[in-house]
């Protein structure tokens, strides 16, 4: 490092990752080095695991030591609970890459008598990190500093203040966390971060229909521009905390003009040759109208193309998978014995979107699929309230594209006839390619009609195809003369 | 029998922690010489600070076998230092 400027030339500010990705691409790279941020959040909501990431982070990847300043918990059960998420603090600060200071509360009788300032406190963190080069310090949590010395807060904001510039002086980027009383209130307890923060973070911990959802929100970055809003993240064991990257994403996709088959061939004559390569395709439809047969096509198509696949299914069970497979001709079991593809099954209720997102992510890294299908969408949308339904969409979304694979997902309408669901609200804009599969009555009969609603970046055909399925699949028809309005089931008015 | 020790943590020159060693001094003179006094300045001695686990200066810390005690401030107040601490007046010891 080099030595701090004296004259305060204003230039961009460098920054120090935290080691949670989408949450330092919200702080355009990470923390601004040698300033202060606090992480205000209620108790639970991640912050001593938010901070010792960033330490962890620092001292794993970047050769950046770190002094942790604890106010609650004696340093050994801080090194015990932070196991689980893979970080070895013991070994780190028996290798003089981590220090600690242990402020947790005395156990004998004290008193105050008289003025004092916490020069104690500052001279212990200064050789602390003399002791191990740190460039990271972070001070967990002021609230517990406040408890210690609650009939002098006035005297704690000047030392805090006094404690943070004489750290920044020193080139520290420093991380301190404080304690809200609610979610949506006062920023912190003791309004900390008025005196002493150039940035302040919020870390949510929302009951919301019955779910826990875990939000991050950047809430001030002093001198520098931040995305807005709040961004979902999870915890995960051997990881930490890993927030999920949401409306800041850059369309960066290239795309493709490579096509794939769909696995049907008249879908693919519809389509113009088939779906491109990095493309979504959203199937929508009523229950039975043939949403997992197409998915199952589009599975086998890519299968038999040489190409790998895997299926997350939220609807049905393994077994009822193989058999409506095999219903139709294909041989799931087979194409899973030969490694060509994956079939997971969960229940939609098993975890939260961000989790199910991450599940998708670390099998899709771990399979590498040419292809990729998701049956159905909707049944994920029964998880989380609307907004992290989009968030996990947007995220989805992206993440397919970015691997180049072509995806496949399904949504199911609410409604037999026309209708449309939540879950194509939020995903219509999202995919490249939209198909529905309606029912349609003629006179007595009940018939199933097939219309290609959007193909992003292609010509297709326009008119909707009545279809059968059969032993051997699905068949395309002749198109439809008298139409119904798809979307709302109604005859037209001619 | 050694005697009980009294010892004053400072942080440099800071004019609280002048203000307590004066203090300190006076009331070493008002318990007699039965009592060991020392200062000592956490900004040169850190490492002793964090043994002791110092976080305000000054802190008076009374090393007492059975009831160790800590008076935090610049001791403004020698009657309820000394009421805290529990040390009996100077003549008592023979």
């Amino acid at each position: 490092m080099t030595t701090p400027d004296p004259v305060d030339i204003p230039k961009p500010l460098e920054r120090v990752k935290t080691g949670v990705d989408a949450f330092d691409e919200l702080v355009m790279g990470g923390l601004p080095r040698a300033r202060t941020t606090v992480v205000g959040g209620t108790p639970g909501s991640g912050k001593t695991v938010f901070a010792t990431q960033f330490l962890a982070h620092g001292i794993t990847q970047f050769h950046e030591h770190g002094v942790l300043v604890t106010f609650e918990e004696p340093p050994a059960d801080i090194e015990s609970n932070m196991l689980s998420f893979g970080w070895d603090l013991a070994r780190w600060r028996k290798e003089n890459r981590l220090a600690f200071v242990d402020a947790s509360p005395p156990a004998e009788d004290e008193l105050v008598v008289g003025e004092f300032d916490l020069g104690g406190l500052l001279s212990r963190i200064q050789y602390a990190v003399q002791k191990v080069k740190a460039q990271r310090v972070v001070l967990d949590s002021l609230t517990q500093l406040f408890d210690h010395f609650i009939g002098d807060p006035k005297v704690l904001r000047r030392e805090l203040f006094r404690i943070s510039n004489a750290l920044k002086k020193g080139g520290l980027t420093v991380l301190m966390t404080a304690e809200r009383n609610s979610e949506y209130g006062e920023i912190t307890r003791h309004r900390l971060e008025e005196f002493v923060a150039d940035n302040v973070i919020i870390l949510r911990n929302v009951l919301q229909r019955e779910r826990r959802r875990r939000t991050i929100e950047v809430l001030k970055m002093r001198g520098s521009h931040h995305a807005e809003g709040e961004a979902p993240f999870t915890m995960v064991a051997d990881v930490g905390l890993v927030a999920v990257p949401l409306s800041s994403l850059r369309l960066e996709q290239e795309s493709s003009t490579v096509r794939v088959t769909s696995g049907n061939p008249e879908i693919d004559k519809m389509c113009g040759g088939g779906f491109f390569r990095d493309s979504v395709t959203l199937v929508s439809g009523a229950t039975g109208t043939g949403k997992t047969l197409l998915v199952t096509n589009f599975l086998a198509g890519g299968v038999a193309a040489g190409e790998k696949t895997i299926l997350f299914g939220y609807e049905e069970s393994r077994g009822q998978l193989f058999r409506n497979a095999n219903g139709w001709g294909v041989d799931f079991a087979r194409m899973e014995h030969e490694g060509r593809l994956k079939i997971v099954c969960l229940y939609p209720e098993a975890q939260s979107l961000p989790d199910h997102l991450l599940t998708i992510q670390d099998m899709v890294d771990e399979f590498q699929p040419n292809r990729i299908a998701i049956d159905s969408i909707s049944a994920l949308e029964r998880v989380a309230p609307d907004t992290g339904f989009r968030e996990f969409l947007i995220s989805l979304t992206s993440f397919i594209k970015k691997r180049e694979i072509a995806g496949l997902c399904t949504a199911t309408s609410k409604s037999l006839i026309g209708g449309e669901s939540a879950s194509e609200q939020h995903i219509s804009t999202l995919t490249d390619s939209i198909i529905l599969l309606r029912y349609i009555q003629e006179r007595e009969m009940m018939n199933r009609g097939l219309i290609i609603l959007k193909m992003r970046g292609s010509e297709h055909a326009k008119e909707l195809r009545r279809f059968t399925i059969d032993h051997t699949g699905m068949h395309l028809g002749s198109v439809f003369s008298t139409l119904q309005n798809v979307f709302t089931g109604d005859r037209p008015q001619d | 029998m050694t005697k009980p020790l009294l010892r004053l943590y400072v942080a440099g020159n800071s004019a609280t922690s002048r203000q307590a060693e004066r203090n300190f001094d006076r009331l070493h003179a008002l318990i007699g010489a039965d009592y060991c006094a020392e200062v000592i300045d956490v900004v040169a001695n850190p490492e002793i600070a964090e043994r002791a686990g110092i976080l305000a200066t000054p802190t008076l810390s009374y090393e007492h076998p059975v009831r160790p005690r800590r008076i935090i401030g610049d001791l403004s107040d020698p009657k309820r230092v000394i009421d805290f601490l529990g040390i009996p007046p100077k003549e008592d010891t023979a």
